[in-house]
């Protein structure tokens, strides 16, 4: 079961709900804030890219918005069900709409992907607490980890990268985020330097 | 194992496919109520770790340790420190800009494996590990680059020891390979 803390805003989702849907723009943008990383998930587990999860995240939250705006969520209390309901039938539209961009990927790809643009974000303290906790796990636990998150591989695709069962991956990369959760959330010595 | 650990693991087996599919349905149900209903901690850990990830991605990845040919490259960078650690070191203050420590670990691997580097006090309390480090094949040597505020734990704030740790190769033995230390100037 997922656990669920509020330290500074106990306020019932569907009394957010109700408060958006009679107009309330705080109320409205609050719950666009709470749902936003289960709809990055939602897209996580089926978008490759960073750019692709962000999108979705973006068209969900806008049609999430222009309902709410325009009263067409029924009953608050079920707000979540509603834009996860949206994620499933935007994640449908998308597979077409996949499938129609794939054979024009196969037609003019390699001209397209010359103009993409890395841009790399700015250091922050979070990231160097992770540099510095990463450093603390094994080569193959950071493999695990960097395949899944930062090559953005899917389950089966680490497991057969590291040359190890789908389950001990699992339990490597479970394993390796709970180190880092714990080592991240303590203040380094380092900091104290600043 | 907790509550807590018990969803990060859900979580994490969600976002990466491990779920089935039908499992997946399930959960996300769960997965929106909890996050419309407030913060749910696990959810918030991972986004942000997608994100910082994606930093790395610049950078090489997770990996620990560089060769010289990647530490010469940096060194062409602008705000970028060199230090070059011998057995007795004292590391100077490096310019206020400076955003890269780079530095070179003398000490020669070659012929060694599973190599880890404590970080200890010369009193011997421990500081740090740096696990399953990579030396440069072509001179065995350890080479390194992080932000400056983190290097600055390891070479500005207290006298330490570097010790680096290493199986033998062909035996298998395991031994300390060196002890480089380090001494704020």
């Amino acid at each position: 079961m997922l656990s669920v803390t509020e330290p500074d805003d106990a306020t019932e989702a569907a009394v957010l709900a109700a408060r958006a849907l009679a107009g309330d723009r705080q109320a409205e943008a609050r719950l666009c804030l709470r749902l936003a990383p289960a709809i990055r998930a939602f897209a996580r587990r089926r978008l490759r890219s960073m750019e692709a999860t962000r999108e979705f995240q973006q068209e969900v939250l806008l049609i999430f918005v222009e309902a709410l705006r325009q009263g067409r969520l029924e009953d608050p209390a079920r707000v979540a069900g509603f834009v996860l309901g949206i994620c499933r039938n935007l994640a449908l539209d998308r597979v077409r709409e996949r499938e129609r961009r794939s054979k024009l990927w196969e037609l003019y790809g390699e001209a397209v992907s010359a103009c993409d643009v890395v841009q790399p974000a700015e250091v922050t303290l979070e990231i160097m607490r992770l540099e510095d906790c990463l450093t603390e796990l094994s080569q193959r636990a950071r493999l695990a980890v960097w395949l899944s998150y930062g090559e953005l591989l899917s389950h089966s695709e680490v497991s057969s990268r590291l040359g190890i069962s789908e389950g001990n991956a699992r339990v490597l990369r479970h394993r390796a985020l709970h180190a880092l959760k714990q080592c991240v959330a303590s203040p380094k010595s380092w900091e104290a330097m600043q | 194992m907790t509550a807590a650990d018990d969803s990060l693991a859900l979580l994490d087996d969600y976002l990466s496919a491990a779920l089935s599919e039908a499992h997946a349905v399930e959960f996300e149900e769960r997965l929106f109520a909890a996050a419309a209903a407030g913060h749910v901690p696990e959810l918030g850990y991972l986004d942000a770790f997608f994100e910082q990830a994606q930093w790395f991605t610049s950078r090489g990845g997770f990996s620990s340790g560089a060769t010289a040919e990647q530490i010469a490259e940096l060194r062409k960078l602008p705000n970028v420190h060199y230090i070059d650690v011998l057995p007795d070191t004292q590391v100077g203050a490096w310019p206020a800009d400076t955003k890269f420590v780079v530095y070179r670990l003398d000490v020669d691997l070659r012929g060694y494996e599973n190599i880890d580097v404590a970080i200890v006090t010369p009193d011997g309390q421990h500081r740090k590990w740096f696990r399953d480090v990579v030396f440069d094949p072509a001179d065995g040597a350890l080479y390194g680059a992080c932000d400056a505020p983190l290097a600055a734990s390891t070479f500005r704030h207290e006298p330490l020891i570097a010790r680096i740790q290493a199986s033998r190769s062909a035996s298998g033995k395991r031994e300390i390979v060196a002890e480089l230390s380090v001494t704020p100037k």
